[in-house]
């Protein structure tokens, strides 16, 4: 479950930065990618929830270190669908 | 408890405008002062840093000293120790492209930068000489006498029409001004905690800082870095500010996770640098229940903020315009006319050009640039602040929007954002509208956030509020509308998306 979030964050991601070269890990955080600043990570979290139809709270989305963090929160929520 | 109260301020207010930081030192030396990186430091810590760097900025003797700065301790530190030496500090943002920094330095003739660690960028600019001074631990005190005579306080750079930042250069006498009003209007204590999120280089930062010092209170900052927005709420919430000074876009970003925001414990929420939307700030006073709301204007050339409207919902309900909070009535010293495009002073509330006289308003733009921004008028000079605004009954100032925010459209006058409170009335949405031209017409592009909807279905929906000669004829759809570095709504690079 974990790797099918991860590949379909990398979609996001490519999309939210307009860069289709992004690969991202688990463990990718805002200085591996260029433009990830304050505002890009409020809209990517946007993106997020909307692609992956959840909602963070405003503390699950403050304890977002990486992209694994992510990948963590997001498996939660689908499963307790 | 000691204070600091009027006296102290017409007695110190000559040369330097850190006397209320080195009172505090004197009554309280072991209060934190300032909290950066994660770390805590006292008055006296503070003070032993500022104090290592003014000694040695006395071995140059200059009176305009650039500040090579970032969001770190040594900065806090090098504003001080500027100020302490009497002369006017220049904020370099690290963030700023080099040659932006290149530029400002020739426009003030800059010929000493302070940095943490010595610039490469400034290694082939002659005449400039880059210092990084140690900071000391030695826990001493030195006379803090300041060695140079430099009416300025500071010269902050804003972006100037021609592409070539515009220098600011301010007064201590309008910054003390400004000071004054905060300590005869508010009961600021030494256990009060200051939100300081601002760029150094923007000039609400003087706020942020020295009105806290002043008061012998702490201020808190946020660290930079993508999780910035997130992290000015977290910590609100850790440290438990009580005066939260922030501009309107933040709030606008943020307001999604309000349901998850409960600070009782903030006692001022103090906003400024952008239009403040009555919704907005109905839903933000749940997350504050006890703070008072004030939102302030002042561009720049006008020191920080020099209007002040104490917000209160019902009030605001009331004297809103295009669901845009007033930004109320001038700061003592300071007063205000409303010119039209002729240069006609307006009366009974009409419509017009906000200009400004007074105390706090600055001389001229460094190297005398942009003399038409500036009339005189009754013995009195006024700036004209490029601002729409108009006069309630209420007797206060309502903001409309840039100046160029006003055109006419096939004979009609269309206010922008007139038509923006018509997208957040039907939809419930953020947006900017600008206008585009195109040969001799104007054309109105709405960039508004949220997935994109129909255009018929769009237009026919906001039909219901707004007349067909508003409704624009450009839709672009944004996930978030882009700001600059100082968290305002970033036009240009709207400009740039037309453009492109």
């Amino acid at each position: 479950m974990h790797k099918n979030i991860q590949s379909e964050l990398q979609s996001v991601f490519r999309k939210a930065f307009e860069n289709n070269s992004i690969v991202i890990s688990g463990q990718t955080t805002a200085n591996d990618i260029y433009g990830w600043d304050s505002l890009t990570h409020m809209t990517l979290i946007n993106d997020i929830e909307q692609h992956f139809k959840v909602e963070f709270s405003f503390n699950e989305v403050s304890s977002f270190n990486c992209v694994d963090d992510m990948i963590k929160c997001i498996a939660e929520k689908k499963l307790k669908r | 408890m000691a204070s600091i109260n009027k006296s102290f301020f017409i007695q110190n207010n000559e040369q330097t405008i850190c006397s209320g930081f080195l009172f505090w030192y004197k009554q309280t030396p072991a209060s934190i002062a300032l909290y950066v990186e994660g770390k805590s430091y006292t008055y006296n810590e503070l003070y032993i840093a500022a104090s290592s760097i003014y000694t040695e900025l006395k071995n140059y003797g200059k009176a305009e000293v650039g500040v090579y700065c970032s969001n770190n301790f040594f900065s806090y530190a090098s504003i001080l120790a500027v100020s302490m030496s009497g002369a006017c500090y220049v904020p370099l943002n690290a963030k700023f492209p080099e040659k932006k920094i290149k530029d400002i330095i020739s426009d003030c003739n800059l010929e000493l930068v302070i940095s943490e660690t010595p610039l490469q960028q400034l290694s082939l600019v002659q005449r400039i000489k880059n210092v990084s001074p140690e900071i000391s631990n030695e826990d001493k005190e030195i006379e803090i006498i300041p060695f140079v005579y430099q009416s300025l306080a500071y010269i902050l750079y804003t972006s100037g029409s021609t592409g070539l930042p515009k220098g600011v250069p301010v007064k201590k006498n309008s910054v003390n001004s400004f000071f004054k009003f905060f300590i005869e209007k508010y009961d600021f204590i030494p256990a009060d905690k200051f939100l300081q999120a601002y760029e150094l280089s923007f000039d609400v930062s003087v706020f942020s800082m020295f009105c806290a010092w002043n008061a012998g209170a702490s201020v808190y900052t946020v660290n930079d870095g993508a999780n910035k927005f997130l992290d000015i709420f977290k910590a609100i919430q850790k440290h438990k500010i009580t005066v939260c000074s922030m501009v309107p876009g933040i709030l606008a970003v943020m307001s999604k996770y309000f349901k998850d925001f409960d600070f009782p414990f903030v006692r001022y929420s103090f906003f400024s640098g952008d239009a403040l939307y009555q919704s907005l700030a109905k839903k933000w006073k749940q997350c504050i229940p006890t703070a008072h709301l004030h939102n302030f204007y002042g561009p720049t050339e006008t020191t920080i903020v020099c209007t002040r409207y104490k917000w209160e919902e019902d009030k605001g309900e009331k004297e809103s315009v295009n669901d845009i909070v007033p930004i109320g009535k001038p700061f003592p010293g300071m007063e205000y006319v409303i010119i039209n495009e002729k240069g006609i002073i307006l009366t009974n509330g009409e419509t017009g050009e906000l200009c400004f006289a007074g105390i706090q308003v600055i001389d001229t733009y460094c190297n005398g640039t942009s003399p038409e921004s500036f009339f005189m008028h009754s013995g009195k000079r006024f700036y004209k602040t490029g601002d729409w605004a108009k006069v309630n009954e209420q007797g206060n100032l309502i903001f409309l929007g840039r100046k160029d925010s006003q055109v006419k459209i096939n004979g009609y006058r269309v206010e922008l954002a007139e038509v923006e409170n018509g997208i957040r009335i039907v939809f419930a949405r953020q947006s900017k509208v600008i206008i585009e031209r195109v040969g001799d017409w104007n054309h109105l592009v709405a960039f508004v956030e949220g997935e994109i909807i129909k255009r018929e279905e769009f237009l026919f929906q906001l039909k219901a509020v707004i007349p067909d000669h508003m409704l624009p004829s450009k839709l672009i759809f944004v996930v978030k509308l882009p700001l600059t570095m100082n968290n305002k709504i970033d036009v240009q690079k709207l400009r740039s998306i037309i453009n492109a």
